[in-house]
């Protein structure tokens, strides 16, 4: 391979690896950006302690509130959560993501409704809306209003508006909409008056900008005329721009999904940078160092006349038709590349052929970066070359240093940032959770099983292999939204995050309680009810272990702690440890059994038996928890493989890069390696020397990279809960890799110059 | 090999070089013959291209021969390996370039004293016989200064100091006054011929006849062939 083509395809390579990222990049920071009115739509955020405890949530009522006493919000809407729903229709069943929320958001958003019943199509009790390729799906092409589908093997609705496909790059998502109102009053009468349930996202458009600067002003009388004076004193609520929720929601609690952050956009930007740089680092490297072959031709052709601002303009074209080559193969490899990421899961990614500006970006960029990397061989040509010693010219020895320094620095950040990242990743997906999750299954309960739950508890207990069963009410993993101040004697107010669970539970889940007061049973003949704390909770309240026997309201109950739980994460290791208390109760609609690890399928089996016994409609679907777990890091893991891949490359092009500025130096040296064998050097010594020579550079390089290295990755880390140690050996390593490549790459290249006959290195003079 | 004692320091055996690229085989060197006498001075002259240098660097063991067989000091190495060659080299050749061939980044001392560094010679001693040639040769007060800081002449006789100074049986110099005028060439010829006094043999490229007056014998290449050999002098 000559030294072109290796030009050629590494930076092709990169210039495709850096199309990949800005398109990736574009799209994630245009999300949303296809609204009309983006600029105006705005999510009601809140902070929940004023201590950065952001939550996306809100609670159903507000909406009213902010329609009649904020003066500038033109419109608000209301979106439940979005989940895989089950469908039945002439006795098929479909799956499909759906949603529950109020017709308004056809307003707000530019979700385009295309057939309608009638204007207010969510008029009628259990109206809904579907998507038109969820109604091309299950009625082919018919119109599908006032049809019927049973939903969740539970009530009819009938459709009553079709919509046109949400875009995919729409934080919200979702393939029918049920009407909200329904929802709340299924709820029961108590829910519907309720404040402080936050189970939904709130959507506002505003007039104009200055609704949102007074915005957490305006809502501090409202919280405190209805819902109470300490509400208004410990919430600020605020409007958060839709543009900003696809990436700036990583720290806001039940938003959407966050698996893209800005700091993962940051890493892929500077990952494309830093390729970026080093393949035009390198271009230039290996166009000088390609360049030694057409020397003599420039040389004659200065003797023959040819005027520097010739051979400097006809330089320049040609590293321009380089760069343009080299963009044209880039732009086919991403043509390639893209269906293989697609298929990766890594979607979003497209070439917009028909856009103008992109070609015209295109365009430039080729220019300046033709004109940047030819710009200094060109220099270096025009000027330095003369016709009677075209050797005379050696890169000053500062400059030869520098590059191989800035080269290694850059190198070994990279490897030391991705060896951290991926360490990062893995650990947090494959972390410990706080409670052993393997052999775990669950399921959520109907009214058939729920109803006779004390039945279907005992026979389920019965089935050989089957350790535990309990409940909960809240699916796991999952994450609980709904929190209460409490006031305990003696110490401070806090927020505590609430939910139910069977006394058995800790159990069952291999939780591990202390302080334990009796026995632990959810008992309803007493006044209070039981509740077991977590140990951040009891860090909170601040009062040690005495917290245990001491009571609480919880609003409208009393609540006496009976035991100090473990901290355990609810959903991922991203996730927070918040203070939690779980209030014992008799059952909850989501089950979690414990299952012997062998002979697993009979075991199922047997508990389908029992299933089918209290519920003969609905089919038994379970899940393993463990699957749920590495589904939820689903995303992550393809967001990994994107990675590995572009950091790979990057490796592999500053790898091509070195080998072209070793070998670009050693050419410079050749005639050195010549006079010291003449003079009785041996290959192995001369080989050693020269390395001596790189290595020198390449510790330095090592020395720089190590702090900036570890700089960067300590700041990257302040983004997660779970942070991964910063191990001396992960810098060890990376250092190690990049000097072995170096070693071998000088070792090779000085070998085969050093092993020839001296006269063929005296002779290239 | 054969090792016996002898008064030839140089003796080739029909020796040929063929230089081969994809297309073209060019002979450089046809059956040469030819002996040097110890102590001999021998001047080799010729048109450009006749093989001259590519003889002086199969003596100097810097090239391979193709075919034939080339006897130094006895020894018959033709077939060495390149690292067989370095150590024979080592100390008992030393070279003179037309274009000097110092290293751009090293001292005139540096440059010097590298032949000894790799007779791993300690450092004390290489600094007496390094400082000790510099003064003879008059360029004692330029031993920290870089090559391209010298004149020609300065450089070829730092380039004169390096070959001579491991104390080699036989000095190879390739034109070594091509690149000088004609004072610095006379004051370069002298110390050769002072060095060959001493007892040195020395083998000369040369296209000058004057240079070559002060061999005692030379020989005439054409086309790879030695065509003449005159003698100049009788050896003393």
């Amino acid at each position: 391979m000559t030294i072109t083509t290796i030009n050629i395809v590494g930076y092709s390579i990169a210039l495709s690896a850096c199309l990949i990222i800005g398109l990736f990049v574009y799209r994630q920071s245009t999300f949303d950006h296809f609204n009309e009115d983006v600029n105006r739509i705005y999510r009601f955020n809140s902070n929940l302690k004023g201590d950065n405890s952001y939550s996306a949530t809100s609670n159903h009522q507000w909406r009213e509130v902010l329609l009649k006493e904020i003066p500038g919000i033109e419109k608000a809407a209301r979106f439940g959560w979005n989940f895989e729903q089950d469908i039945e229709c002439e006795k098929k069943q479909y799956k499909a993501e759906g949603a529950s929320g109020d017709k308004e958001l056809f307003d707000i958003f530019s979700f385009p409704v295309l057939e309608k019943e009638e204007e207010n199509f969510f008029e009628k009790p259990l109206s809904m809306a579907v998507s038109k390729s969820l109604a091309t799906r299950i009625f082919g092409n018919e119109s599908p209003i006032g049809k019927t589908l049973k939903l969740n093997y539970g009530k009819e609705y009938t459709i009553t508006a079709l919509f046109e496909d949400i875009p995919v790059n729409s934080s919200l998502q979702f393939e029918f909409l049920t009407n909200l109102n329904d929802e709340i009053i299924a709820s029961g009468e108590q829910m519907a008056k309720h404040w402080t349930w936050w189970w939904l996202r709130t959507f506002v458009v505003v007039k104009d900008a200055w609704v949102v600067e007074g915005f957490t002003n305006n809502m501090k009388p409202l919280q405190s005329k209805y819902v109470g004076d300490w509400y208004a004193e410990n919430r600020d609520y605020y409007l958060q721009p839709l543009k900003e929720i696809h990436l700036h929601s990583a720290e806001i609690m039940g938003s959407f999904n966050t698996d893209i952050s800005i700091t993962l956009i940051t890493i892929f930007c500077s990952a494309g940078l830093l390729i970026l740089i080093i393949s035009c680092i390198n271009f230039i490297n290996l166009s000088i160092a390609g360049f030694e072959s057409r020397k003599k031709t420039v040389a004659i052709k200065k003797i023959i006349g040819a005027s520097r601002i010739y051979l400097f303009r006809q330089y320049i074209s040609y590293s321009m038709l380089l760069t343009f080559l080299c963009i044209l193969l880039g732009i086919f490899i991403s043509i390639y590349a893209i269906p293989v990421l697609k298929s990766q899961g890594i979607n979003g990614i497209d070439i917009p052929y028909g856009n103008p500006v992109f070609w015209i970006l295109i365009l430039m960029f080729g220019l300046f970066i033709g004109l940047l990397s030819g710009l200094y061989p060109a220099n270096y040509i025009s000027k330095t070359i003369t016709m009677t010693s075209p050797q005379t010219f050696k890169p000053r020895s500062w400059f030869r240093n520098g590059l191989i320094t800035i080269q290694f620095t850059i190198a070994m950040v990279l490897l030391i940032a991705s060896a951290v990242i991926k360490k990062q990743l893995n650990e947090s997906t494959k972390g410990n959770l706080g409670y052993g999750y393997s052999s775990l299954i669950t399921f959520w309960s109907t009214t058939g099983t729920f109803d006779h739950y004390k039945a279907f508890k005992e026979e389920i207990s019965k089935v050989p292999g089957v350790l535990g069963i309990t409940s909960s009410n809240f699916p796991l993993p999952g994450h609980l939204g709904n929190y209460w101040p409490v006031q305990v004697e003696g110490s401070e107010k806090l927020d505590i995050f609430h939910a139910g669970v069977s006394a058995n539970f800790f159990n069952v889940l291999h939780i591990p309680i202390r302080n334990q007061l009796g026995e632990l049973r959810e008992d309803t003949s007493r006044t209070a009810d039981f509740a077991v704390v977590n140990e951040e909770a009891v860090k909170q309240f601040n009062i040690g272990d005495r917290i245990v026997s001491k009571t609480y309201m919880l609003g409208e109950n009393k609540v006496e702690v009976a035991g100090i739980m473990n901290n355990f994460h609810i959903g991922s290791l991203r996730d927070r440890i918040q203070p939690v208390q779980f209030t014992l109760f008799e059952k909850g609609w989501n089950n979690i059994i414990r299952i012997e690890e062998t002979n697993r399928e009979k075991i199922l089996a047997d508990i389908r038996l029992v299933w089918e016994k209290f519920e003969q409609e609905r089919p038994f679907e379970y899940h393993f928890l463990e699957d749920l777990i590495t589904e939820q890091y689903g995303k992550e893991e393809s967001l990994l493989k994107l990675f590995n891949l572009f950091f790979g490359l990057a490796i592999l092009i500053s790898l091509i890069g070195l080998f072209g500025l070793v070998q670009l130096l050693l050419r410079f040296r050749v005639k050195e390696i010549g006079i010291r064998k003449v003079n009785g050097a041996r290959a192995l010594q001369v080989v050693t020397l020269l390395n001596k020579d790189f290595m020198k550079w390449v510790f330095f390089a090592f020395v720089i990279a190590c702090p900036v290295a570890w700089y960067i990755m300590h700041k990257w880390l302040q983004n997660f809960a779970y942070k991964t140690n910063l191990n001396w050996w992960v810098f060890a390593l990376a250092g190690t890799m990049a000097m072995a490549v170096a070693l071998l790459t000088v070792s090779w290249q000085c070998w085969r110059a050093a092993s020839r006959n001296p006269v063929e290195a005296l002779r290239y003079e | 090999m054969v090792s016996m004692k002898t008064t030839i320091m140089i003796k080739t055996i029909n020796l040929t070089r063929v230089f081969r690229t994809d297309e073209l085989e060019t002979t450089a060197l046809n059956n040469v013959n030819l002996e040097v006498n110890k102590g001999e001075f021998v001047a080799i002259m010729g048109p450009s291209g006749c093989g001259k240098s590519t003889l002086l660097n199969i003596i100097g063991l810097i090239d391979n021969l193709t075919t034939g067989q080339y006897f130094f000091d006895g020894q018959n190495v033709s077939g060495l390996r390149e690292g067989q060659r370095t150590d024979m080299r080592k100390g008992n050749i030393g070279f003179v370039f037309q274009s000097f061939n110092l290293i751009d980044e090293m001292t005139v001392f540096e440059n010097v004293e590298l032949p000894l560094v790799y007779m791993r010679i300690r450092e004390s001693e290489r600094k007496k016989k390094v400082e000790g040639l510099l003064e003879r040769m008059k360029i004692g007060h330029r031993k920290s200064h870089f090559p391209q800081q010298l004149s020609g002449g300065q450089q070829q006789r730092v380039a004169i100091a390096r070959a001579v100074v491991s104390g080699p049986k036989l000095i190879l110099a390739d034109e070594p006054t091509g690149n000088l005028d004609s004072k610095n060439g006379l004051e370069v010829m002298k110390m050769l011929s002072q060095l060959n006094k001493e007892g040195t043999t020395i083998v000369m490229v040369t296209h000058s006849e004057r240079d070559a007056g002060n061999a005692h014998r030379v020989v005439n290449l054409f086309d790879g062939r030695i065509v003449t050999e005159e003698m100049k002098r009788v050896l003393a």
